[in-house]
């Protein structure tokens, strides 16, 4: 799998390819910029970019906007951006209706290799990423009369792990239970929060996020 | 009051003019002047002072100066008239002199004197023209040589009281001109020399007759004091002048103050009002004889002005209300100052207490992993969580959101984040300007803050509104009511130019209202 990265700290540019070629990632080009990265994907389109969202020149959302500018030209490339912000307002601008491929991640979380390879993976897969950090602010955000209160323990764990772009298959590894006791919870809460369920992984975490931004 | 002048005046020059009598000009343009004066400064003082009677009292010196001019008229009952009333100005005079400036009489002797000045005048003087002999009316107002005999024993006597009486008053005036302050002197000044000035004269006048000077002297004399009856209205409109000149100052003060409190803010207010003895005191003040005008701003008391109890209070009132203003910015400023070194200090321990602390150990940490790798993820856990707290710390240092993407999506991130419940009903579609969007943000991070931590409210609703450039945040909670700790929001909302109103009462909540005027980029 062909993934190009861009980050403007060259330290921990090269650090995260060190640590997605030891995946088994091809990194096929490292840049320091949006521009360099959107020449790059015209020229020579990877499969999957992981890219910076604060990069030159002005330090803002530079690597955001080239993610939604890679989603519209080129929407068979998986996007993953990684951020320092915990920020649901940044992560939801990747995901419009019919979102895939896309995901928003802290920068943090390239302590862990797995984790990162298993948000690349997901995404080059057209999957959908969500950052705990930023699932855990939504949820945890105070409501008057919270509709989140009528959950069980579990159910809201399920909902947290489908809000960060999961597969059932994925829930059922995280959390330890059957597939059959996963679509129950997932069923359970769907049904509490008058919630229709989509017909693929994408729209519920679609529908999910959209419910806990209300 | 302007008709009373034009019609005395009028009345006067005519019987000067067509009383039968061949008047020359100047002697015409002498008396109307001195009438006119009277009553014209007498008219503007009590227009301008209408706590004192003083300017009631120059009027009727006015009109008793005018009173006795009946005398130009060629007839026998104006000639008495004339008579009886020649020396009252000098009585009422005398009483202005005595009570000035409040124009009341306030003691026994102030009450003595005036009453004796009167009796010598009118009451005399009708004496006079029952018990001599009169030959028929003559003109008694010129000032001309008069070959007399003798002065009479009863003209002794009164000319000799009149002399006792108006030395007595000559040198209380000067004694009370020594006693007073500077400010008292400066505003007595004029009245006091143009009194002596006056009071000198007739006494003179009078001490020339009694000793039988040559008439052509006493001529001289009486020219005199009829020149120097006209001076003292005029001082004392100068008097009155200066002070509006004075009260200009104040906008000129307001002005200077405008650009910045001066380092001696004291001095600056004393030489405004002519005050070197003018205090400032900021905080407790001690119980004075001397006057207190306070320096107030939105209802609270900043700081008093000790100063001459002379003063004209309108002036000082003026004076303290531009130094209050001048006062309140530099105090706003001083806590905007300090609210922003507060703010480092505590980023400055945030730091130092949080990822500095969690680094340390790390690194401490990394040391023993030398020997003991299976303390990495302990250093990986306590990484993650001084990353957490330089997260938190920048996010509150300042949300990066409000510039990336502005006010709605920073307000929604605040509200998800909230210790207490929060809505955010409404934002306006447009971006505002920085400076709006910054006020906005931490209006409405404070006043959750706020009412997470006092008002116990269930839910806190937000709302900003822009109409026609006017912004206005409301966070209203439904809390317990009773708002503290708004001070700082204050100020910023002050530095944009608008104002914050908070309305609680117990049970009903609190809502904070900013409102301002966003500038056009």
């Amino acid at each position: 799998m062909r993934v190009a990265l861009a980050d403007d700290a060259a330290l921990f540019r090269e650090g995260v390819a060190r640590l997605l070629t030891d995946a088994g990632f091809e990194v096929v080009a490292k840049v320091g910029d949006a521009a360099g990265l959107l020449a790059l994907v015209h020229a020579d389109p990877p499969d999957v970019v992981v890219v910076d969202i604060r990069m030159p020149p002005g330090f803002t959302t530079e690597g955001l906007d080239a993610a939604q500018e890679i989603r519209r030209t080129h929407p068979d490339i998986g996007v993953l951006v990684l951020s320092a912000h915990v920020e649901p307002h940044y992560a939801l601008r990747l995901l419009d209706s019919d979102a895939r491929g896309a995901g928003y991640l802290l920068k943090d979380r390239v302590a862990d290799a797995a984790e990162l390879a298993d948000a690349v993976r997901r995404v080059a897969a057209g999957g959908l990423v969500i950052d705990p950090g930023v699932v855990a602010t939504l949820v945890g955000r105070r409501r008057v009369d919270d509709p989140l209160e009528s959950l069980s323990e579990r159910e809201r764990e399920v909902l947290a792990v489908m809000a960060e772009g999961r597969s059932n298959q994925a829930i059922c590894e995280r959390l330890f239970l059957s597939p059959k006791t996963v679509e129950a919870y997932v069923r359970s809460v769907f049904t509490k929060l008058g919630l229709r369920q989509g017909p693929d992984d994408n729209r519920r975490v679609l529908a999910v996020l959209a419910y806990l931004r209300r | 009051m302007r008709i009373l002048w034009l019609g005395t005046g009028f009345l006067a020059l005519a019987a000067l003019v067509w009383g039968g009598y061949e008047v020359s000009v100047p002697a015409v343009v002498l008396n109307l002047a001195v009438g006119l004066a009277f009553i014209g400064a007498g008219i503007e003082a009590a227009d301008r002072r209408p706590d004192s009677v003083a300017g009631q009292l120059m009027i009727a010196v006015g009109l008793a100066w005018f009173v006795r001019l009946t005398g130009a008229i060629e007839n026998d009952v104006a000639f008495a008239v004339g008579v009886a009333t020649k020396t009252l100005y000098l009585a009422v005079l005398g009483h202005l002199l005595v009570t000035y400036p409040s124009g009341r009489i306030t003691s026994r002797w102030q009450r003595v004197v005036v009453g004796v000045a009167y009796l010598l005048t009118v009451p005399v003087n009708v004496a006079w023209l029952l018990l001599a002999q009169v030959g028929g009316p003559q003109n008694i107002v010129v000032i001309r040589e008069v070959l007399s005999p003798g002065v009479p024993a009863v003209a002794v006597v009164v000319m000799i009281s009149g002399i006792v009486l108006l030395s007595a008053l000559l040198a209380r005036m000067i004694t009370r001109w020594l006693r007073s302050g500077s400010v008292a002197r400066r505003d007595l000044g004029p009245v006091v020399w143009g009194g002596a000035a006056i009071v000198l004269t007739v006494v003179v006048t009078y001490v020339a007759a009694l000793i039988g000077l040559p008439p052509a002297v006493q001529v001289l004399l009486q020219w005199s004091t009829e020149i120097v009856l006209v001076g003292w209205p005029l001082a004392l409109l100068y008097g009155l002048v200066r002070a509006r000149l004075d009260r200009s100052a104040v906008g000129e003060l307001a002005v200077s103050l405008g650009a910045g409190l001066p380092d001696d803010l004291r001095s600056v207010l004393a030489r405004t009002l002519h005050d070197p003895s003018l205090e400032i005191v900021y905080g407790e003040l001690a119980p004075t004889s001397r006057g207190v005008t306070y320096l107030e701003a939105g209802g609270t008391r900043l700081a008093a002005l000790v100063h001459d109890p002379a003063l004209d209070p309108v002036l000082v009132r003026g004076v303290a209300a531009s130094a209050a203003l001048a006062v309140q910015n530099e105090m706003r400023a001083q806590r905007i100052v300090e609210a922003a070194d507060e703010a480092r200090r505590q980023v400055e321990r945030d730091l130092h207490d949080g990822a500095q602390q969690r680094l340390v150990s790390v690194l401490l940490t990394l040391r023993l992993a030398e020997n003991a790798p299976e303390l990495l993820v302990a250093v990986r856990e306590e990484l993650a969580r001084a990353l957490d707290d330089l997260r938190e710390l920048a996010r509150g240092i300042y949300p990066v959101l409000l510039t990336d993407a502005g006010l709605g999506p920073a307000l929604l991130s605040l509200v998800e984040r909230s210790a207490v419940a929060a809505m955010l009903v409404g934002v306006p579609e447009e971006r505002l300007s920085p400076v709006a969007e910054r006020t906005c943000y931490f209006v409405v991070a404070e006043a959750l803050t706020n009412a997470a931590k006092h008002a116990q409210a269930r839910e806190v609703r937000i709302e900003v509104t822009c109409v026609d450039g006017r912004v206005a945040v409301e966070v209203s909670d439904d809390g317990i009511g009773g708002a503290s700790g708004v001070r700082a929001l204050d100020d910023r909302v002050a530095a944009a130019g608008g104002r914050l109103t908070v309305t609680s009462s117990a049970g009903c909540g609190t809502t904070v209202r900013a409102e301002f005027r966003d500038l056009p980029r």
